[in-house]
């Protein structure tokens, strides 16, 4: 997201981390004065509607969507929303699987931007933020329905979460 | 060519398409343009090696994987009998419309096999 330095007033951007309790916390890239001041409420409100965990609390709201998460091959599954009827141990594997499909496709072809696999009548979007970490995102559309298809996007480009 | 599989390169937005066993060896490939020396090799190793990734996961219900590249080009992956094939798209779509063209394909490789 953007901030502004309150000793020099130029622009910074910043990422989630430097949002801390709904304060900026940030050295400016420009003056490497020390900011800590409280955001406005509106600020905050978007940052927190911005975050992974926001996107997964309303991914059952569309019922285009049917479930995401996100696999990291250290940790495993990390977030997870996916219908009930699955246990954890088919999504550690389907997880692993797409993750391990993407990787044979980056070895070809090292500017993938993300893969969409139809299984049945489900399609899985599947995107990497960085190596070892990735996002599916299941729905029973050919594609991402609106605000879902923002999100990936976002994840796909591998930008930090922005306002 | 496999029957009417040389249809596929009539689809608008198809550049290349190939036919691969599982290890990756071309059985049949076509081409509408050049690609670089050794991509098509690169290429369908990984359609072999993705393919039967896919067919892990559901044997029966794997329809189709497509690959959507920073140049907007797109490479499928469709299971076909014991093969697969993969269709790469044309450079220039700015909004590849996937489900049009893997359905087109569909409609082709399911003649095939009847």
């Amino acid at each position: 997201m953007i901030v502004f330095c309150e000793d020099c007033g130029d622009r910074n951007q910043v990422c989630p981390a430097h949002i801390v309790k709904g304060r900026a916390v940030f050295i400016c890239h420009a003056c490497g004065y020390h900011n800590d001041y409280p955001l406005p409420l509106l600020q905050q409100k978007k940052q927190q509607e911005n975050t992974v965990d926001h996107w997964f609390q309303v991914l059952d709201r569309d019922p285009q969507m049917m479930g995401g998460f996100i696999y990291d091959i250290s940790k495993g599954i990390t977030v997870c929303r996916m219908p009930d009827l699955l246990l954890p141990e088919d999504i550690h594997s389907l997880g692993s699987r797409l993750a391990q499909s993407l990787e044979q496709g980056l070895l070809a072809m090292p500017d993938i931007r993300s893969m969409t696999v139809l299984i049945s009548d489900k399609y899985f979007f599947v995107a990497r933020e960085k190596k070892g970490q990735y996002l599916v995102l299941i729905a029973l559309t050919p594609n991402l329905p609106e605000p879902f298809c923002r999100f990936f996007m976002q994840y796909t480009h591998k930008k930090e979460w922005q306002i | 060519m496999k029957g009417s599989l040389s249809n596929i390169s009539r689809i608008k937005g198809v550049n290349a398409f190939f036919l691969v066993d599982g290890n990756g060896n071309v059985l049949d490939r076509n081409f509408s343009s050049k690609m670089e020396p050794g991509a098509d090799k690169k290429l369908s190793k990984a359609i072999a090696a993705c393919g039967s990734i896919y067919l892990s996961i559901s044997p029966k219900q794997f329809r189709y994987a497509a690959f959507l590249r920073r140049n907007n080009t797109q490479v499928f992956i469709f299971p076909f009998g014991r093969h697969l094939l993969g269709v790469v798209t044309e450079v220039g779509a700015q909004n590849p419309d996937t489900d049009r063209m893997a359905k087109e394909i569909f409609a082709i490789l399911s003649k095939e096999k009847t």
